[in-house]
């Protein structure tokens, strides 16, 4: 079957003062139909960033490459902007990481929530209002808020963030996606609403078969039904593979130490240390060259200063000079 | 172990006007008492806008309850004697960015507290800051550093170090390690770990995750809408919740693994 994604050596560029920084440097995605995938890395990771390219947001400055970018076979990369845009409004979707950027401050809550109906259905112009705002409250109820009539008359300011969290959730739903890309959509709620948003986007998947991509800091604020997770630090693809493969044998250093940092081993005792990894995560301006994991890795050798190829085994990739575990590529 | 903290009925309400005479009264907090012991370790949960944040605030003093106490060795403090409590209670803030002065640098800002707070002659000061500096595993050069200027694990090592400084008996948190990115956070959490068994200092937090409270905490307190659940141990609370909420609470990985 042939993947819905198709994202190959994808690289972006972004100019600085001494140069051309590669952000992301060679990521690789393959998404399937139906398939919710889960991206997990650590704040600079290029992980916003490779949301806004595959759905077009790109600024003139950004350097995109790529040897496949591939949408449903067409390749976005050699499109025109408006062929772009027509498959982004139709097709895709985003939830965007901060409420407050995507919310105009001085429209109320309830006429940006039409404004996004109205193009959804933009063949009938005079459509009534209650008809609309039966269907409004129909989106509203999906993603659990239920003071509707409050939250119509409000400003963005006066929501709280996951509310408007909320709200944008909504927003990306109204067009009923193929694909919906979400990134960080829960940072601002509690576990108990964030269960429920999971469970109702894990019901259009279900139901609609919309494929997802969701973009997470942390491995415990990951989706429960995502299939296939992917590991990503400094802009390099670490890890790819079957999320219960992955989280009981990892290869990777860098997936062992996320696992055992987010508390997932219950059997951990309390009120003792962490093992974690050392040093600060690097910023853009100064990225080690080859594994840019290597500064920091417990199995750091002088080889990694050359960048280990994405290797193959058994469902997934990983790219490590020194893996964990004992060889079993050939299972 | 004595009872270092004792809350007695803290009541706050935040008043909502309404239309244009009408005012309307939310009540934030409604009659929470616990106690806390030296060196015990106290996670609040409970959902949005259950008055997590506001508890925290009355303790630390950046607000004033609307009705009960607080007591600190059997002492009440006073609501406006900022200068005792603020050597006795100290206060982490969740976004380290934004709780320190872009315009001054690190070392001026560690320095005040240790001004206002103490009678030590200037050197004796900076000596202090920069053995503090190095508790929290920064650097000596740190001190000439500004905010902007550290990442976002050293900023959460400045705010810790302010907390820490004066030696007080009670820190409290809200919401502090959350923003932090995994590998980062784990690094926060062993140091946290380890100062508590230096220092014997009692630690409040307030988080969203199970697992961080089911690691540090000694003592859970639910609340919900304002009004207090449960305030037991940790672990009767993991294994023998009252509350289906508590259940709700600290099992999330149930919830994640089922479906």
């Amino acid at each position: 079957m042939n993947p819905i994604l198709d994202i190959r050596n994808l690289t972006i560029a972004l100019e600085s003062p001494e140069g051309p920084v590669k952000v992301l440097d060679g990521f690789n995605l393959q998404l399937a139909e139906g398939e919710i995938h889960t991206l997990v890395g650590e704040s600079g990771s290029g992980k916003s960033l490779l949301a806004k390219a595959i759905l077009g947001f790109i600024q003139p400055k950004w350097r995109i490459t790529a040897d496949r970018l591939w949408w449903r076979q067409q390749d976005l990369l050699a499109m025109t902007t408006s062929q772009r845009r027509a498959i982004t409004s139709q097709d895709m979707a985003m939830i965007f990481q901060n409420p407050a950027s995507y919310l105009d401050p001085y429209v109320r809550v309830g006429h940006q929530l039409e404004e996004v109906m109205m193009r959804r259905q933009s063949t009938r112009l005079f459509r009534r209002k209650r008809e609309q705002r039966e269907q409004l409250s129909q989106l509203l109820q999906q993603v659990e808020i239920d003071d509707i009539d409050a939250i119509y008359t409000s400003y963005p300011s006066q929501l709280s963030d996951g509310v408007a969290q909320k709200i944008g959730v909504a927003m990306a739903l109204a067009h009923r996606p193929k694909f919906l890309v979400a990134d960080e959509p829960t940072s601002a709620m509690g576990p108990y609403t964030r269960h429920q948003i999971y469970q109702q986007l894990a019901r259009l998947n279900r139901d609609d078969g919309m494929s997802i991509l969701l973009i997470t800091q942390d491995l415990t604020s990951m989706m429960p039904q995502t299939e296939r997770l992917s590991f990503i630090y400094c802009g390099q693809l670490m890890e790819v593979g079957p999320k219960d493969e992955l989280l009981s044998r990892p290869r990777h250093p860098y997936t062992d130490a996320m696992c055992k940092m987010s508390f997932l081993d219950q059997s951990y005792p309390a009120k003792t240390k962490l093992p974690t990894l050392p040093g600060a995560i690097p910023t853009s301006q100064n990225l080690p060259i080859g594994c840019r994991l290597g500064p920091r890795c417990p199995n750091a050798q002088r080889i990694c200063v050359q960048r280990p190829e994405l290797r193959m085994s058994n469902k997934r990739q990983f790219a490590c000079h020194y893996p964990l575990g004992d060889g079993d590529d050939n299972e | 172990m004595s009872n270092l903290l004792q809350i007695h009925n803290l009541t706050k309400y935040y008043v909502k006007q309404v239309g244009w005479l009408k005012q309307q009264r939310i009540c934030a907090l409604d009659a929470v008492s616990f106690t806390v012991r030296q060196g015990e370790t106290v996670a609040i949960i409970g959902e949005t806008g259950s008055g997590k944040s506001t508890l925290i605030k009355l303790i630390a003093g950046i607000d004033t309850p609307h009705a009960g106490s607080i007591a600190l060795n059997g002492t009440l403090l006073k609501p406006y004697d900022y200068k005792s409590r603020c050597q006795q209670i100290r206060m982490i803030f969740q976004d380290g960015l934004a709780s320190l002065d872009p315009q001054r640098n690190i070392g001026q800002q560690l320095l005040e507290p240790l001004r206002f707070n103490t009678d030590w002659p200037l050197a004796k000061q900076h000596q202090h800051v920069l053995a503090t500096l190095e508790r929290v595993g920064l650097l000596a050069e740190h001190f000439d550093f500004y905010p902007h200027m550290l990442a976002s694990g050293q900023l959460a090592r400045v705010c810790i170090a302010r907390a820490i400084l004066l030696n007080p008996l009670v820190i409290v948190a809200d919401e502090a390690l959350s923003a932090l990115d995994p590998s980062i956070r784990a690094q926060i959490i062993n140091l946290l770990i380890d100062l508590k068994k230096e220092m014997g200092v009692s630690f409040i937090f307030s988080s969203h995750s199970p697992e961080l409270v089911r690691h540090l905490a000694d003592k859970i307190l639910v609340l919900h809408h304002g009004k207090m659940l449960e305030f037991d141990t940790t672990v009767t609370l993991i294994t023998k919740p009252k509350q289906p909420l508590t259940q709700a609470l600290l099992h999330m990985e149930n919830l994640r693994k089922s479906v």
